[in-house]
């Protein structure tokens, strides 16, 4: 789409002559401002202004005179711009500025703005969060990395974001690509991936505390620290902890209480000029209510056990790069990372060590290649442990530990097939895992940008989802059994299946980026996917049942369905004032699951109800003012469309969060905060087809908050 | 209604603010070229009244085209000249120095050698208190997304050069590294 074309978009009935007015000022304004803004902040080109054709640079500031310039504002949009730009892939950048002004406090909430991503608050301390569809409590395609290293649980191949806490000032941006990236980032990266990027030490000098309350926001409070050791290093730690109220049920109490506390450390050491060494680590312990179901050998044999999720995590990184040149560059990172989780009701407990080496390079050849390589190695030491409490009947395992391996390495050349307006990226990655054996994900990509403000760019790719440690051991039962006519009780158990393949995708995808005018800027993407191997329950013969009047439905994992997704993620940003911005998204998704034609009928429902457990289309709209006296208002509403994957169906709803923040001084801010203001609570995710917990309602929730900078 | 969403489509899409916001170092090249107006140098920096007014930058370029642009043809009745330093030594006939970020491990070095000279030494090096303490006289800071000035009156007044009380007004402190 070009920008003629997309204003003929914008506005669809309007007539001819209008029209031609708009596009006449938009292709002088846009031609203006490209004059306005030569790449010249890069050091590399300081010839710009004659290689780009005696472009003209823009008027002298300096007569404006000092006052003026102190209140002037660097313009931020550069280099972000100019690294995304130069992206072929469908990526979105969450950044600090965004973070603040969202009024969200987790990483889970701030997700939502992202075009293309589900997010769902299932309760108070669980996210079902994807990209590109099959939304789940325990989705398994999307990988999610802080500073380098893996956060998701190897034990079902998704994340806990209950034990995703770091504090939100000290994130630096976090950077969403949705769509594989597993050329790169290797197996799971399947339909997105997320980098948390947090601040380097350097850049939070000195003090900050915030503390706040609400309801149910409950109390939090953070700590951060941090200062400089000689003139070559600095270092960073913080503490920060919380305590949640309740969400709602109809059905009386959630049990979704939760607290935590985290403490971490960072120090990023500028051995020379080429080296800089970062070294850090986080502790985190957690506890999380919750309510699943639970077997018992009595009648009604499943009953509802208020529980809570401990959980304890640690982790230790420590990253070295070294550039050798303006375009060579190496990195080697190696990180120690555990994550244990009790549950003391059911008396089960995961524990997870995993040791991971990395090293990357990066290097030009000739003025056309830009060469990446990488190699990786992962060793993980799982225990699941048996249930104790009732003999594995709600959940057991085939083994009790797992110690697995991978290996990887990875090639990416970008070839500028035309300097400055057409590049090909051909990259693939080599991955063994102890599961699947080798699997290769390669990637293709072209990159166009035929002006400085346009780009398009196309990309086929190959990804693969491997197994997770509960999809091949895991037994469990944990849903509503069905009566059989004769009047037993039929309990379906999960079964998890050795043979278990991977899962693969071939993605086709297709984006135009624009930065139309100055003050707005246009992304856009249209993903076509194609999975095969999907792994779907297939019931096998009844077993005999725990106890008199039951029988027993094992459900086996197996690769049987195929599925193909398509959609389109519009994201847009516009500062029609300099005091007020405006951010918008629309997420079109629509999922068709297909399993083998000789699986019995209730596949085809299971496919159904998966296909419907994300919404078809979305809508996110942010106003952000910038008012006198150091006052923010900020405003959000979004619309999720609804689930009819579930029974009863999750309705579409309507959410707005509004946040208003005071800055009195330099070193004060005080904030208050509503969000899901247009209704005292909402369900956003139903129950999960293999935990059938019951439905929670997200309440209203007002808290406020101050920070003071020392 | 189609033509009122059309024009107020077209007035928003015309109305393009004039945006107060630039470049990092354009901005920072323009108060650059503000300090050689506010600071006044010795007679003798200037061998004659026809000497070139000498803009030297240590270490890495941040510049690109900016500095040459933002200074302009003249300084006063100089005529300005932007120079690109190899070697600190070289810096004897500067009027204004200006220390990449590329120098911050070398700082010391880099103002020792400096220390004779009858400079304006300017740095967005991150540690101004270091920059400071040893004979930095101008120290940039950013501020969210603005930029800011420290000034170390006591080492440019050292230097021989006089500053302006404006200039002293404007800067976040006018004594940058002492009784630190």
């Amino acid at each position: 789409m070009n920008l003629k074309q997309f204003m003929k978009w914008r506005i669809p009935g309007a007539r001819k002559r209008y029209c031609s007015i708009v596009l006449l000022l938009i292709t002088l304004l846009s031609a203006q401002a490209s004059a306005a803004r030569p790449d010249s902040d890069l050091p590399e080109q300081p010839t710009t202004q004659q290689s780009s054709g005696g472009l003209q640079l823009p008027p002298r500031l300096a007569p404006l005179g000092l006052e003026t310039l102190l209140n002037m504002e660097v313009s931020s949009v550069t280099r972000k711009e100019s690294t995304l730009g130069e992206s072929a892939t469908a990526v979105s950048v969450i950044s600090q500025e965004d973070i603040r002004r969202s009024g969200a406090t987790t990483i889970a909430e701030l997700l939502r703005r992202v075009p293309g991503m589900n997010v769902a608050r299932i309760d108070n301390n669980k996210w079902a969060i994807s990209a590109r569809g099959f939304n789940d409590r325990f989705s398994n395609k999307l990988l999610v990395q802080r500073d380098g290293r893996t956060i998701y649980d190897p034990l079902f191949a998704g994340v806990y974001w209950n034990a995703v806490a770091y504090p939100l000032e000290d994130i630096e941006r976090i950077e969403v690509i949705r769509g594989p990236g597993a050329s790169l980032w290797g197996a799971n990266a399947v339909n997105g991936i997320i980098n948390i990027i947090t601040k380097s030490a350097a850049k939070t000098r000195g003090g900050l505390f915030s503390v706040g309350a609400g309801t149910p926001e409950g109390t939090f409070g953070a700590l951060h620290y941090g200062g400089a050791i000689e003139s070559e290093a600095d270092y960073r730690i913080y503490a920060k902890g919380f305590e949640r109220d309740k969400q709602f049920s109809p059905q009386g109490d959630t049990h979704d209480q939760w607290n935590g506390v985290s403490t971490g450390m960072r120090l990023d050491w500028r051995r020379s000029e080429l080296d800089t060494v970062t070294v850090q680590g986080d502790y985190l312990g957690n506890s999380a209510g919750r309510q699943d179901p639970d077997l018992e050998l009595m009648p009604p044999f499943l009953f509802l056990m208020a529980d809570k999720t401990v959980a304890y995590s640690g982790n230790v990184l420590g990253r070295w790069t070294h550039r050798t040149d303006e375009q060579s560059s190496w990195s080697l990172q190696a990180y120690w990372s555990r994550f244990d989780t009790q549950q003391p009701a059911a008396q089960t407990r995961n524990k997870n060590d995993s040791y991971d080496l990395d090293f990357q390079h990066q290097f030009p050849v000739g003025h056309r290649h830009k060469i990446v390589y990488g190699l990786g190695y992962r060793y993980l030491d799982q225990s699941v442990g048996n249930s104790l409490s009732d003999d594995g009947l709600s959940i057991s395992w085939l083994k009790n530990d797992y110690s697995l391996s991978t290996y990887s390495a990875f090639l990416q050349d970008e070839y500028l097939l035309r300097p400055e307006s057409l590049s090909l990226f051909l990259g693939l990655k080599l991955e063994h895992n102890d599961f699947t054996g080798i699997e290769l994900q390669p990637t293709g990509r072209l990159l166009w940008t035929p002006t400085k403000r346009q780009a398009f760019w196309a990309a086929v790719s190959r990804a693969v989802g491997t197994p997770s440690i509960s999809q091949v051991g895991v037994q469990l039962s944990a849903i509503p059994p069905t009566t059989l006519p004769s009047g037993i009780e039929l309990f379906p158990r999960l079964t998890g299946n050795p043979d278990l393949d991977s899962v693969a995708l071939i993605a086709y995808e297709l984006g135009y980026r624009a930065q139309a005018l100055e003050s707005f800027s246009l992304d856009t993407a249209l993903f076509y996917n194609r999975y095969d191997g999907l792994v779907v329950a297939v019931p096998q013969s009844i077993q005999a049942g725990f106890a008199p009047g039951t029988a027993v439905l094992p459900v086996l994992l197996q690769n049987r369905m195929e599925g193909e997704t398509y959609g389109v993620e519009i994201g847009a940003d516009w500062r029609p004032m300099k005091w007020w911005r405006l951010y918008g998204t629309y997420s079109f998704l629509k999922t068709n699951l297909t399993p083998d034609r000789s699986l019995p009928a209730g596949t085809r429902f299971e496919a159904e109800s998966a296909e419907g457990r994300s919404p078809q289309h979305q809508f996110f709209l942010q106003s952000s003012f910038d008012l006198p006296r150091n006052l923010e208002f900020d405003l959000t509403g979004r619309f999720v469309d609804s689930l009819p994957g579930f029974d009863p169906e999750i309705s579409s709803y309507f959410a707005l969060d509004a946040r208003v923040a005071w800055r009195p001084r330099k070193v004060l801010e005080i904030a208050v905060v509503g969000q899901n203001l247009l209704d005292d609570h909402h369900p956003e995710f139903g129950a999960s087809s293999v935990l059938a917990a019951p439905v929670v309602e997200i309440r209203r929730n007002v808290y406020a908050k101050i920070s003071w900078w020392f | 209604m189609r033509r009122v969403v059309v024009g107020i489509v077209m007035i928003l899409l015309w109305y393009t603010p004039v945006y107060a916001e630039a470049t990092e170092y354009q901005l920072k090249a323009a108060m650059l070229a503000n300090f050689a107006i506010f600071v006044e140098w010795p007679t003798t920096a200037f061998s004659t009244a026809e000497s070139p007014f000498v803009a030297c930058v240590v270490g890495r370029d941040p510049f690109g085209p900016w500095l040459k642009h933002e200074l302009g043809e003249r300084v006063g009745s100089h005529r300005v000249e932007v120079r690109h330093l190899e070697n600190v030594a070289a810096a004897s006939e500067c009027h204004m120095v200006f220390i990449s970020r590329s120098e911050q491990r070398r700082l010391k070095q880099v103002l020792t050698a400096l220390r004779s000279t009858r400079a304006l030494i300017v740095s967005d090096v991150s540690d101004i208190t270091d920059f400071c303490r040893n004979g930095g006289m101008v120290a940039f800071i950013m501020e969210e997304r603005k930029v800011r000035f420290d000034l170390n009156s006591s080492a440019a007044e050292k230097a021989g050069l006089k500053l302006d009380s404006k200039l002293k007004r404007v800067s976040g402190s006018a004594t940058c590294g002492e009784g630190r």
